[in-house]
Protein backbone atom coordinates (compact mmCIF):
# COMPACT_ATOMS: atom_id res chain seq x y z
CA UNK A 1 0.00 0.00 0.00
CA UNK A 2 1.56 3.43 -0.65
CA UNK A 3 -0.02 6.78 0.63
CA UNK A 4 0.69 10.63 1.68
CA UNK A 5 -1.46 12.43 3.57
CA UNK A 6 -0.65 16.45 4.17
CA UNK A 7 -2.96 18.87 5.66
CA UNK A 8 -5.16 19.15 2.46
CA UNK A 9 -4.51 16.32 0.92
CA UNK A 10 -4.45 12.44 1.37
CA UNK A 11 -4.16 9.48 -1.05
CA UNK A 12 -3.80 5.93 -0.64
CA UNK A 13 -3.49 3.21 -3.66
CA UNK A 14 -4.17 -0.17 -2.76
CA UNK A 15 -4.68 -1.34 0.77
CA UNK A 16 -8.12 -1.35 2.62
CA UNK A 17 -10.42 1.79 1.94
CA UNK A 18 -10.71 4.22 5.22
CA UNK A 19 -14.42 4.08 6.40
CA UNK A 20 -16.70 7.56 4.52
CA UNK A 21 -16.83 9.07 8.12
CA UNK A 22 -13.09 8.98 8.22
CA UNK A 23 -12.61 10.11 4.27
CA UNK A 24 -15.35 13.08 5.19
CA UNK A 25 -13.68 14.34 8.08
CA UNK A 26 -10.40 14.76 6.90
CA UNK A 27 -12.14 17.10 4.03
CA UNK A 28 -14.24 18.96 6.12
CA UNK A 29 -13.12 22.72 6.19
CA UNK A 30 -14.98 25.46 8.62
CA UNK A 31 -15.21 27.81 5.48
CA UNK A 32 -16.48 25.00 3.25
CA UNK A 33 -20.21 23.94 3.19
CA UNK A 34 -20.03 21.35 0.87
CA UNK A 35 -18.50 17.75 1.18
CA UNK A 36 -18.73 15.80 -1.80
CA UNK A 37 -18.01 11.92 -2.03
CA UNK A 38 -17.54 9.85 -4.87
CA UNK A 39 -17.29 5.84 -4.60
CA UNK A 40 -16.73 4.07 -7.59
CA UNK A 41 -18.19 0.59 -7.52
CA UNK A 42 -17.87 -2.72 -9.32
CA UNK A 43 -20.80 -3.02 -11.68
CA UNK A 44 -22.70 -6.42 -13.05
CA UNK A 45 -22.53 -5.54 -16.50
CA UNK A 46 -20.30 -3.57 -19.14
CA UNK A 47 -20.73 -3.76 -23.15
CA UNK A 48 -23.68 -6.09 -22.71
CA UNK A 49 -21.54 -8.40 -21.11
CA UNK A 50 -22.05 -9.72 -17.07
CA UNK A 51 -19.11 -8.82 -14.71
CA UNK A 52 -18.42 -11.00 -12.08
CA UNK A 53 -15.28 -9.13 -10.89
CA UNK A 54 -12.65 -6.53 -11.54
CA UNK A 55 -8.98 -7.27 -10.72
CA UNK A 56 -6.75 -3.59 -10.92
CA UNK A 57 -2.99 -3.69 -11.91
CA UNK A 58 -0.93 -0.86 -10.89
CA UNK A 59 2.20 1.46 -10.88
CA UNK A 60 1.32 2.00 -7.15
CA UNK A 61 4.77 4.53 -7.21
CA UNK A 62 3.47 6.16 -10.06
CA UNK A 63 -0.11 6.22 -9.50
CA UNK A 64 0.43 7.97 -6.40
CA UNK A 65 2.86 10.60 -7.79
CA UNK A 66 0.25 11.10 -10.50
CA UNK A 67 -3.05 11.32 -8.15
CA UNK A 68 -0.67 14.40 -5.87
CA UNK A 69 -0.21 15.61 -9.67
CA UNK A 70 -3.78 16.08 -10.27
CA UNK A 71 -5.07 16.79 -6.70
CA UNK A 72 -2.66 20.04 -6.82
CA UNK A 73 -3.45 21.10 -10.17
CA UNK A 74 -7.25 20.75 -8.62
CA UNK A 75 -6.16 22.73 -5.64
CA UNK A 76 -5.21 25.51 -8.03
CA UNK A 77 -8.38 24.87 -10.70
CA UNK A 78 -10.80 24.90 -7.70
CA UNK A 79 -11.67 26.78 -4.25
CA UNK A 80 -10.73 23.01 -2.56
CA UNK A 81 -10.41 22.83 1.41
CA UNK A 82 -9.44 19.80 1.15
CA UNK A 83 -9.57 16.41 -1.04
CA UNK A 84 -8.88 12.84 -1.70
CA UNK A 85 -8.44 9.64 -3.39
CA UNK A 86 -8.45 6.25 -2.81
CA UNK A 87 -7.78 3.21 -5.03
CA UNK A 88 -7.75 -0.36 -4.50
CA UNK A 89 -5.77 -2.76 -6.65
CA UNK A 90 -6.39 -6.92 -6.77
CA UNK A 91 -10.10 -7.74 -6.56
CA UNK A 92 -13.10 -6.06 -6.39
CA UNK A 93 -16.41 -8.30 -6.57
CA UNK A 94 -19.37 -6.39 -7.86
CA UNK A 95 -21.13 -4.42 -5.53
CA UNK A 96 -17.86 -3.74 -3.90
CA UNK A 97 -16.11 0.26 -4.03
CA UNK A 98 -12.75 0.72 -6.07
CA UNK A 99 -12.17 4.11 -5.62
CA UNK A 100 -13.14 6.86 -3.60
CA UNK A 101 -12.47 10.88 -4.76
CA UNK A 102 -13.84 13.00 -2.00
CA UNK A 103 -13.54 17.20 -1.99
CA UNK A 104 -14.52 19.92 0.44
CA UNK A 105 -15.39 24.01 -1.15
CA UNK A 106 -17.06 26.53 -0.13
CA UNK A 107 -20.49 25.82 -2.16
CA UNK A 108 -21.77 22.78 -3.67
CA UNK A 109 -21.71 23.70 -7.69
CA UNK A 110 -18.01 23.75 -7.39
CA UNK A 111 -17.94 20.58 -5.53
CA UNK A 112 -19.35 18.67 -8.29
CA UNK A 113 -16.91 20.12 -10.89
CA UNK A 114 -13.77 19.22 -9.13
CA UNK A 115 -14.73 15.65 -8.48
CA UNK A 116 -15.63 15.23 -12.08
CA UNK A 117 -12.82 16.89 -12.99
CA UNK A 118 -10.14 14.59 -10.89
CA UNK A 119 -12.20 11.56 -11.90
CA UNK A 120 -11.57 12.33 -15.98
CA UNK A 121 -8.04 12.93 -15.21
CA UNK A 122 -7.34 9.67 -13.04
CA UNK A 123 -9.23 7.59 -15.86
CA UNK A 124 -6.86 9.67 -18.19
CA UNK A 125 -3.27 9.32 -16.67
CA UNK A 126 -3.02 7.69 -13.06
CA UNK A 127 -1.12 3.86 -14.24
CA UNK A 128 -4.19 2.08 -12.48
CA UNK A 129 -5.61 -0.95 -14.95
CA UNK A 130 -8.88 -3.13 -14.72
CA UNK A 131 -9.08 -6.34 -15.71
CA UNK A 132 -12.49 -7.58 -16.21
CA UNK A 133 -13.78 -11.02 -15.78
CA UNK A 134 -17.56 -12.41 -17.03
CA UNK A 135 -19.71 -14.97 -15.72
CA UNK A 136 -19.72 -16.44 -19.60
CA UNK A 137 -16.91 -18.44 -18.92
CA UNK A 138 -15.23 -16.32 -21.75
CA UNK A 139 -11.73 -14.91 -21.02
CA UNK A 140 -10.85 -11.82 -19.19
CA UNK A 141 -10.19 -8.83 -20.83
CA UNK A 142 -7.98 -5.55 -19.66
CA UNK A 143 -9.63 -2.87 -19.88
CA UNK A 144 -8.13 -0.24 -22.61
CA UNK A 145 -6.06 -3.19 -23.90
CA UNK A 146 -8.43 -4.41 -26.56
CA UNK A 147 -7.29 -1.87 -28.78
CA UNK A 148 -6.10 -3.10 -32.18
CA UNK A 149 -2.21 -2.59 -33.42
CA UNK A 150 -3.52 0.04 -36.43
CA UNK B 1 30.20 6.25 -10.42
CA UNK B 2 31.70 9.90 -11.49
CA UNK B 3 29.55 12.08 -14.45
CA UNK B 4 32.39 12.03 -16.27
CA UNK B 5 33.15 8.39 -16.45
CA UNK B 6 29.99 7.83 -17.40
CA UNK B 7 29.79 9.94 -20.19
CA UNK B 8 32.39 7.55 -21.54
CA UNK B 9 29.95 4.38 -21.36
CA UNK B 10 29.20 2.84 -24.21
CA UNK B 11 25.80 1.23 -23.19
CA UNK B 12 23.71 1.89 -19.50
CA UNK B 13 21.54 0.10 -18.05
CA UNK B 14 17.79 -0.01 -17.35
CA UNK B 15 14.95 -1.04 -15.59
CA UNK B 16 12.38 -1.67 -17.18
CA UNK B 17 8.44 -1.96 -15.19
CA UNK B 18 5.61 -3.85 -16.70
CA UNK B 19 2.08 -3.64 -15.99
CA UNK B 20 -1.36 -5.00 -17.48
CA UNK B 21 -1.22 -7.03 -20.26
CA UNK B 22 2.25 -6.52 -21.06
CA UNK B 23 3.33 -8.18 -17.99
CA UNK B 24 1.31 -11.18 -18.26
CA UNK B 25 2.69 -11.63 -22.04
CA UNK B 26 6.58 -10.42 -20.59
CA UNK B 27 6.00 -13.12 -17.72
CA UNK B 28 7.53 -10.55 -15.36
CA UNK B 29 7.20 -7.12 -14.16
CA UNK B 30 10.44 -6.06 -14.00
CA UNK B 31 13.78 -6.35 -15.42
CA UNK B 32 16.90 -4.85 -16.06
CA UNK B 33 18.73 -4.30 -19.67
CA UNK B 34 21.87 -2.99 -20.73
CA UNK B 35 20.86 -0.56 -23.94
CA UNK B 36 23.29 1.84 -26.29
CA UNK B 37 23.99 4.66 -24.62
CA UNK B 38 21.79 7.52 -25.93
CA UNK B 39 18.88 5.60 -26.83
CA UNK B 40 15.81 7.43 -26.55
CA UNK B 41 11.86 6.28 -25.58
CA UNK B 42 10.84 5.76 -29.33
CA UNK B 43 13.86 4.09 -30.49
CA UNK B 44 13.67 1.45 -26.93
CA UNK B 45 9.89 0.76 -28.02
CA UNK B 46 11.22 -0.15 -31.46
CA UNK B 47 13.57 -2.36 -30.28
CA UNK B 48 11.82 -4.34 -28.04
CA UNK B 49 8.91 -4.97 -29.81
CA UNK B 50 10.50 -6.90 -32.00
CA UNK B 51 10.96 -9.59 -29.86
CA UNK B 52 7.69 -8.73 -27.70
CA UNK B 53 4.63 -9.50 -30.13
CA UNK B 54 2.46 -7.86 -27.24
CA UNK B 55 4.02 -4.40 -27.02
CA UNK B 56 4.56 -4.78 -31.26
CA UNK B 57 0.62 -4.69 -31.26
CA UNK B 58 0.19 -1.73 -28.50
CA UNK B 59 3.12 0.39 -29.35
CA UNK B 60 1.33 3.20 -31.06
CA UNK B 61 -0.60 3.36 -27.88
CA UNK B 62 1.89 2.61 -24.72
CA UNK B 63 2.72 5.97 -22.94
CA UNK B 64 6.54 5.79 -21.24
CA UNK B 65 7.52 6.43 -18.27
CA UNK B 66 10.70 7.51 -17.19
CA UNK B 67 11.35 7.59 -13.46
CA UNK B 68 7.53 7.52 -12.48
CA UNK B 69 6.91 10.89 -14.57
CA UNK B 70 5.29 10.54 -18.79
CA UNK B 71 8.05 11.79 -20.89
CA UNK B 72 7.93 12.50 -24.63
CA UNK B 73 9.27 9.60 -27.46
CA UNK B 74 12.58 11.64 -28.11
CA UNK B 75 13.54 11.36 -24.30
CA UNK B 76 17.07 10.15 -23.61
CA UNK B 77 17.01 6.91 -21.32
CA UNK B 78 19.72 7.35 -19.25
CA UNK B 79 21.88 4.38 -16.72
CA UNK B 80 20.11 3.62 -13.75
CA UNK B 81 16.61 5.08 -15.37
CA UNK B 82 13.41 3.20 -14.22
CA UNK B 83 11.34 3.19 -17.39
CA UNK B 84 7.49 1.81 -17.79
CA UNK B 85 5.33 0.82 -20.49
CA UNK B 86 1.82 2.28 -19.81
CA UNK B 87 -0.85 0.83 -21.84
CA UNK B 88 -4.07 3.18 -21.76
CA UNK B 89 -5.32 3.29 -18.70
CA UNK B 90 -8.37 1.84 -16.96
CA UNK B 91 -8.61 2.87 -13.18
CA UNK B 92 -11.97 4.26 -11.38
Amino acid sequence: MHHKKTENIWIQIGGELPALEEISKFVRRDHCGAVNLFEGVTRNHDSGKSVTLLSYDSYDEMALSQCEVILNRAMKEYPLGAAAIFHKTGEVPVGEVSMIVAVSTPHRKESTQAVLAIIEQIKQDVPIWKKEFFDDEGEAVWKGGEISSD
Amino acid sequence: MDRAVKAELKTIEAELRWFSQLAEKRGVRSETITLPSGITGAELISQLAKEFDELNRMKKHVRLAVNQSYVEPFTVIHDGDEVAFITPVSGG
